[in-house]
Order: C-alpha cells, then sequence, then structure tokens
C-alpha cells in the first residue's frame, strides 16, 4: 500500500472513526480533537500499519489508545495521579451503573446510554465487531463485553417502553 | 439478570456456539416470554442500529481531511517529535495555505479551477465509501433534488439517465467547493463502484460544444467541462474505463 493510499482509505473512514471517537468522548469537540490527533498520529506511524490487517481495526485502536492517554493526562492535570486505565471512570463500567435511575434518563437514545455500554454495543451493532474482537480492542473480558451489551440493550427496552419516550 | 436472558442477547449477535443455539431455538419455542423478550431486544438492536448508522451523516470536517490529503510521508518508523509539535507546524502551515493561496492545493492538482474539483475530490473520498448514507436526499425524490439543488445551486438541470453504463441514480447531495454551491449527483454501479456528477454556477456562460478535459486528482479521475452557466465534472476511481463517454451522454441530458 502507497502512502496516497493509505491516505485515501483514511479519509473514507473519517465517518466511522468521528462516530468511534463520540463513542469514546460523549463530546463533539472533544471527540473531533480526538480524532484529528489520531490521524496525525497515524499518519506519522504508517510505516508500521500491516496492510494484511483492516486499516479501519488498525485506526480504531489508535483512537482508543490515544484516547487513554488523555484521560490519564486528565487526571494527572486534576491531581489525581497516575491511574489505570482500566481504573479510570470514564473506561470502567462494571457495577456502577444505577439501571434504574438510567433508563429513566436514557430516553431510547444512544447518546444517553453510560459511556461504558454504549461503546461496546456500538462497536457490535454498527461495526459488525465480535465480542472477543470489541475485548481486545477494549482491553475487557469477553464475559464484561455480553453483559455491556446485554445491560444496554435491556436500557433501551426499558426506555423504550417507558412513557414519554422521545427515540427517533 | 439471567442467564438466558443474557444468552438472548448472545444468540442475537450470534456468539452462541451451534448447541448453545439450538438450545436457545428450542427454549425460544416452548417459552413465550423468552420469545418475547428476544422480540424486545431486536427491538432495541434494530432502534440502535438506526441511530448510530445516522451519525455517519454528519459532515466530516473538510479541513481534515484536506491535512489528511496534504500530509507527506515519514522517513521513519516513529517521530521523534511530540503530536502537538506537528499539529502546531501543520496549522502555522495552513495558516500560510490559507492566506497564500491555497499553495499546498496547488502541489497536487493542476491551477484551473483548482479549487472545486479538490474539495470534490475530497469529498468523494468521503462519501463514495458509504453505503446507507451515500446521499442526503435519495433518488425517490428526483424532481425534489431538481428543483432543490437546481434553485440552491442557481443552475437548472435534469437528472441524467445512465443506466446504459448499468447505473443506478442513488440520490443527491448539496456540497460547498471554493465558496460555492454544488449540487451532487451519485450513481452506483452494479458492483458497488460510486460515481458523482457534480455541477456549479460557472464564472462566465460558455457557449458552442462542450470541450471535456480528464484529469486525475488524488488517485480519482475527472472528466470536467462548461456548458451554459454551469461547470460541470463526472468523478470516479482511477483507471476507471468509460468515464467520458459517461460524461458525454450527461451532458447532452442536463
Amino acid at each position: 500500500m502507497t502512502f496516497d493510499q493509505f491516505k485515501t482509505e483514511m479519509i473514507g473512514l473519517l465517518p466511522r472513526l468521528r462516530r468511534f471517537a463520540r463513542s469514546l468522548t460523549r463530546s463533539g469537540p472533544d471527540a473531533d480533537d480526538l480524532l484529528q490527533d489520531a490521524c496525525t498520529t497515524a499518519l506519522q506511524r504508517w510505516q508500521q500499519y500491516d496492510p494484511a490487517q483492516p486499516l479501519d481495526r488498525w485506526m480504531f485502536r489508535v483512537v482508543r489508545n490515544l484516547w487513554i492517554s488523555e484521560i490519564r493526562k486528565r487526571k494527572v492535570r486534576h491531581g489525581e495521579g497516575q491511574v489505570p486505565a482500566e481504573e479510570a471512570t470514564e473506561l470502567r463500567a462494571e457495577d456502577t451503573v444505577n439501571e434504574r435511575i438510567a433508563a429513566q434518563q436514557v430516553r431510547g437514545k444512544v447518546e444517553d446510554l453510560p459511556q461504558d455500554l454504549s461503546q461496546p454495543l456500538m462497536l457490535v451493532c454498527a461495526e459488525g465487531y465480535s465480542y472477543r474482537e470489541v475485548s481486545e480492542l477494549l482491553g475487557i473480558p469477553i464475559g464484561t463485553v455480553m453483559s455491556r451489551i446485554h445491560r444496554a440493550r435491556k436500557l433501551l427496552v426499558s426506555s423504550l417502553s417507558a412513557p414519554g419516550c422521545v427515540a427517533k | 439478570m439471567t442467564d438466558i436472558s443474557l444468552k438472548l442477547s448472545a444468540y442475537l449477535d450470534g456468539e452462541l456456539d451451534v448447541a448453545e443455539a439450538a438450545a436457545i431455538e428450542t427454549r425460544l419455542a416452548a417459552d413465550p416470554e423468552a420469545q418475547a423478550e428476544l422480540d424486545a431486544l431486536i427491538s432495541a438492536h434494530a432502534a440502535a442500529q438506526e441511530q448510530y448508522d445516522a451519525e455517519l451523516s454528519h459532515p466530516v470536517p473538510l479541513t481534515l481531511a484536506k491535512k489528511i490529503k496534504a500530509a507527506r510521508p515519514t522517513s521513519g518508523p516513529r517521530p521523534s517529535r511530540p503530536i502537538w509539535g506537528t499539529l502546531a507546524a501543520s496549522l502555522v502551515v495552513f495558516m500560510i495555505g490559507g492566506v497564500g493561496g491555497y499553495l499546498l492545493k496547488d502541489q497536487t492538482a493542476p491551477p484551473r479551477t483548482t479549487g472545486w474539483l479538490s474539495d470534490i475530490a475530497d469529498y468523494h473520498g468521503v462519501y463514495a465509501s458509504q453505503t446507507r448514507h451515500l446521499v442526503e436526499v435519495g433518488a425517490n425524490e428526483a424532481q425534489h433534488i431538481e428543483t432543490w439543488l437546481g434553485k440552491t445551486v442557481g443552475v437548472s438541470f435534469t437528472i441524467p439517465d445512465l443506466s446504459g453504463f448499468d447505473l443506478t441514480f442513488e440520490g443527491a447531495r448539496l456540497l460547498v467547493a471554493n465558496g460555492k454551491p454544488v449540487a451532487q449527483l451519485m450513481y452506483r454501479q452494479g458492483d458497488g463502484t460510486v460515481i458523482a456528477l457534480c455541477l456549479q454556477r460557472s464564472g462566465a456562460p460558455t457557449a458552442g460544444a462542450p470541450t471535456f478535459t480528464d484529469r486525475t486528482i488524488n488517485n480519482f479521475d475527472f472528466v470536467t467541462w462548461s456548458a451554459g452557466n454551469a461547470d460541470y465534472v463526472v468523478i470516479g476511481p482511477r483507471g476507471l474505463p468509460g468515464l467520458k463517454a459517461m460524461a458525454s451522454e450527461a451532458s447532452l441530458a442536463l
């Protein structure tokens, strides 16, 4: 793959990369910053990319790793010291969600789902990832992937059937 | 959360092995409650998929696409300079480019009408890979597309029938290129190849038979021509045969 082909493929991936960045950051401006950083990093490291592997998977990993670094920097800036990624609040999910309250807030919208539930759901539902691929990308056990996706769907089911649901 | 409930979700995603899937199907046949739960999960899945897909319709920052296109390959495997330093440097380059008349774009494309064609190449790179969200307005609203884009762009046109080239009209988008509105008509071939026909109001009217010009920008082939009060371009993947014939056919219909 030439550098020009690499760039052309990357440009074609931008809508999906931004969607993934939004699922991580939950903020449009943060997602655009993250996307720009990821593209810059990928362009610098393009020789490390193995063309035998799908570019989208490689790019998602770049986006994810940069976001983990950003979270760590924010923790340090806020005086919380170095925090392992798996302990970072933004990346931690298990047992942190009060699902009864969350269901009232979700309103049938995926953007209202807790980030830790929405992220694996998006990768499976929209990107067609297997549970194993999600597990590898997000660095969480397959069982956790399964339970988070299920919990995300159950929240959507509860909120879709709730009065006043504004989905769609 | 029950084990069967969790397994229904995994079943929906095709994550169970053959024996587990068969057990679930047996259970579903005998247990209306389990079937109702699966139906609810399918509804939630469909709602989520629709919302995630809708996010792909949001316009991608064109400046980022331009930065990627203008990037030069690094010689080493890893940069010695921090990302933010490189970003700052690239910002300076683009500020200079903006002030100096798109210097970076001029390095990769011919000078005449570079602006609009370069922008079209960027848009095509982004949108041609879309499947469900290829267009803003679908082909079923062809008449609306002609009225809406004709009025917005300032060029009356009829959507050409290019079915003789195995091209199906999929719909249209409104773009902005070189600071002016552009109508982008999207066609797809049987093998999925996307061809776009774009038109923009020209600075000065053109009389006589059109002259078709080939060029290649950013790995896409272009055929351009001017007629009446508009500039036109047909764009497709590099090396696609018959692009000029498509342009010629389109020029007769427009």
